[in-house]
């Protein structure tokens, strides 16, 4: 039995799809029943009382499905904080065939390899972003379909190859590098990118 | 004693000292049989060190299940081993997952090793559901229904 890939790169692609219709919520109960019910449409089995004492929350995933376990002693800010974490996972995240699992923890903690390191804090800041609901300070190949990196001739398709070039490069550093994550997330660098996507794409701006 | 066939008994007799073997092989040196006791306790299985001991021997009575082999190995982080490929063969059972499936869990199982004792417990327990395919209980139910 083996965790199907296509099912869950499919899970990935309608996240990505409601996240940028979600409501901004300003009260941690209503996004934690918003971020509940959106793992829970997408077939990720969700538990609230998980007898967790370091963990905030465990995500679970084989060919039984996927599960998220959220620590039952967390309070609404941090259970948001924690699904929104399980969201970013679910994303940025690499779940390994047949089983895997992934480890929410609320600070720092220590992992195996680098990779998993640079996942964890990705994943950090892409949840801080969703649970603020400021999907515009992180990468927007997060959270969208954007133009592709292509051989271009054309003034019109080199523009759109240019600023696919530009995503694809937003969305490498976000994942590796947290002197970019620091800067990514800045409000005026994701207006002056956003800037720069009005110029390259006008017809549908975007920010990187 | 809940009432067994003889076909059944017979069955069992013939098979158990190997499964006895097997699950002594599991456990290993570095485990003790209390330790691995009250592993199985924690998981949800009623299992104390003098049956740890009667089946490692060959004297369990009672025919081990599925979910009992199973829980063993996940406790002693030995689902890939050989042993419980062998045990399961000799009571008939089977597990929908590949030899390369079961060093992923174990592989998970020795990777999560350095969490909290009760974090473990969670995660182990909801691994055996994904091995298993059984929606676990929460733990105080099961112990109230058992009484």
């Amino acid at each position: 039995m083996t965790m199907n890939v296509l099912e869950l790169d499919d899970t990935r692609r309608q996240l990505r799809d409601r996240l940028r219709a979600m409501p901004d919520v300003g009260d941690p109960r209503a996004g934690v029943r918003r971020m509940r019910a959106l793992l829970q449409e997408m077939g990720v089995q969700c538990d609230d009382t998980a007898e967790l004492e370091d963990a905030d929350a465990i995500l679970l995933t084989s060919g039984r499905g996927m599960e998220a376990l959220i620590a039952s002693r967390l309070d609404d800010d941090q259970r948001h904080q924690a699904y929104s974490r399980i969201v970013a996972r679910l994303i940025i995240g690499q779940m390994h065939e047949p089983i895997d699992a992934k480890i929410e923890y609320h600070s720092k903690h220590s992992t195996i390899s680098r990779q998993e390191k640079e996942e964890d804090a990705a994943v950090a800041k892409f949840a801080t972003a969703l649970a603020e609901g400021n999907l515009n300070l992180a990468p927007r190949p997060l959270y969208e379909d954007v133009p592709k990196l292509t051989l271009a001739f054309t003034p019109r398709t080199a523009a759109l190859s240019t600023l696919g070039g530009m995503h694809l490069w937003s969305d490498y550093w976000y994942r590796r590098s947290t002197m970019y994550r620091w800067w990514r997330s800045r409000r005026d660098v994701s207006s002056a990118i956003k800037r720069v996507c009005v110029i390259l794409n006008p017809r549908r701006p975007a920010a990187a | 004693m809940p009432e067994r066939d003889e076909v059944q008994i017979a069955r069992w007799d013939a098979i158990r000292e190997q499964v006895g073997d097997g699950l002594r092989q599991m456990r290993g040196h570095g485990r003790s049989q209390a330790q691995l006791a009250y592993e199985m306790d924690e998981l949800g299985f009623h299992v104390s060190q003098s049956m740890v001991s009667r089946y490692e021997q060959g004297q369990g009575e009672v025919p081990l299940s599925l979910e009992r082999m199973v829980g063993w190995a996940l406790c002693c982080d030995a689902l890939s081993s050989g042993h419980l490929r062998e045990m399961l063969e000799l009571g008939g059972y089977s597990l929908p997952w590949t030899i390369g499936d079961m060093k992923q869990f174990d592989l998970l199982l020795r990777k999560f090793r350095s969490m909290s004792r009760a974090d473990q417990m969670v995660l182990r327990r909801r691994m055996l559901w994904h091995l298993l395919g059984v929606q676990p209980r929460p733990l105080g139910a099961a112990r109230e229904l058992a009484l």
